[in-house]
């Protein structure tokens, strides 16, 4: 599907939900879930909270999606502009529950070694999923968004409300700084 | 190629190389979150409107609505009534507000 047939079904699977048809949220769901629950699990403080998060998105979606208004925007943009803020209520809620000592800090990627995946790969993927979530929060939202949901930076800077030369900014930081932690001889390879 | 090409040409290789780190995470099954969602949702639907059973087993909100009605509609009358001019009629609309006419 190309991208264009995607927002086309994307827009019509909308009309049919504002009307209450729960069918046409299910199909929302197969088109934007994986990637909405992929994107989840790199923002979240706690990737354990991913599919929680990815469900109360589109929970929103249905609840709201009489408000939507397509001449603000695409579909997508709209659901990834709620996951981007659940993921951000999310993150700062687990920070003062941890603070007041509610919640335990969630172990970081490198201290949980995966007996099954490669040990090499699973290295690296671990130091750059480190790297991004040591990123500035707007530099690792929109490398994610680029990364997690393939956005395009016109696409990331609406998702984000920020001009698109602010967001290919946040990018070419990102960017700089994960090249540091990736190793430079295979990462373009 | 122009150095800016490079570089682009750069950012996306990397951004692809990227999103192949991180796409193998990527678990692309949403049936089940399909199923939760709708549950749910099915959860959180209530009736709008209560069933004779629960009104009749638990009186008391319809009661104190219809009571709120009531109430208002005896002010409004109250309000419509001739003699707000006349202290006479002021204090027998005072004395039926305060004590009831007792």
């Amino acid at each position: 599907m190309t991208a264009q047939e995607r927002a086309e079904t994307a827009q019509r699977l909308m009309t049919a939900l504002a009307r209450g048809d729960r069918t046409a949220l299910a199909r929302l769901i197969a088109l934007f879930g994986a990637g909405v629950r992929a994107y989840a699990a790199q923002a979240l403080d706690s990737p354990a909270d991913a599919e929680d998060v990815a469900q109360e998105v589109f929970l929103r979606v249905w609840a709201r999606a009489d408000r939507y208004d397509p001449t603000r925007g695409a579909v997508s943009t709209w659901i990834w502009r709620i996951a981007l803020n659940l993921c951000i209520d999310r993150n700062r809620r687990g920070g003062v529950r941890r603070f007041l000592g509610l919640e335990a800090a969630p172990e970081l990627a490198d201290d949980d070694p995966r007996p099954e995946a490669r040990v090499d790969s699973r290295q690296r993927l671990d130091r750059v999923r480190g790297q991004i979530a040591r990123l500035p929060a707007r530099q690792r939202q929109a490398i994610l968004l680029r990364a997690s949901a393939e956005m395009s930076t016109a696409q990331i800077a609406e998702t984000m409300g920020i001009a698109s030369g602010a967001a290919e900014q946040l990018l070419v930081r990102a960017r700089k700084t994960l090249r540091q932690a990736m190793d430079p001889g295979e990462e373009t390879a | 190629m122009t150095r800016k090409d490079r570089k682009m040409e750069d950012d996306d290789a990397f951004d692809r190389a990227l999103t192949a780190l991180l796409t193998p995470e990527r678990d692309t099954d949403t049936a089940e979150m399909s199923r939760a969602v709708l549950s749910r949702i099915a959860a959180r639907t209530t009736p709008r409107r209560a069933p004779l059973a629960e009104v009749l087993t638990a009186p008391a909100p319809l009661g104190a609505g219809f009571a709120v009605l009531l109430l208002a509609a005896a002010g409004v009358g109250y309000a419509l009534v001739p003699g707000w001019d006349d202290p006479m009629g002021l204090l027998m609309i005072g004395d039926l507000l305060v004590t009831g006419g007792l």
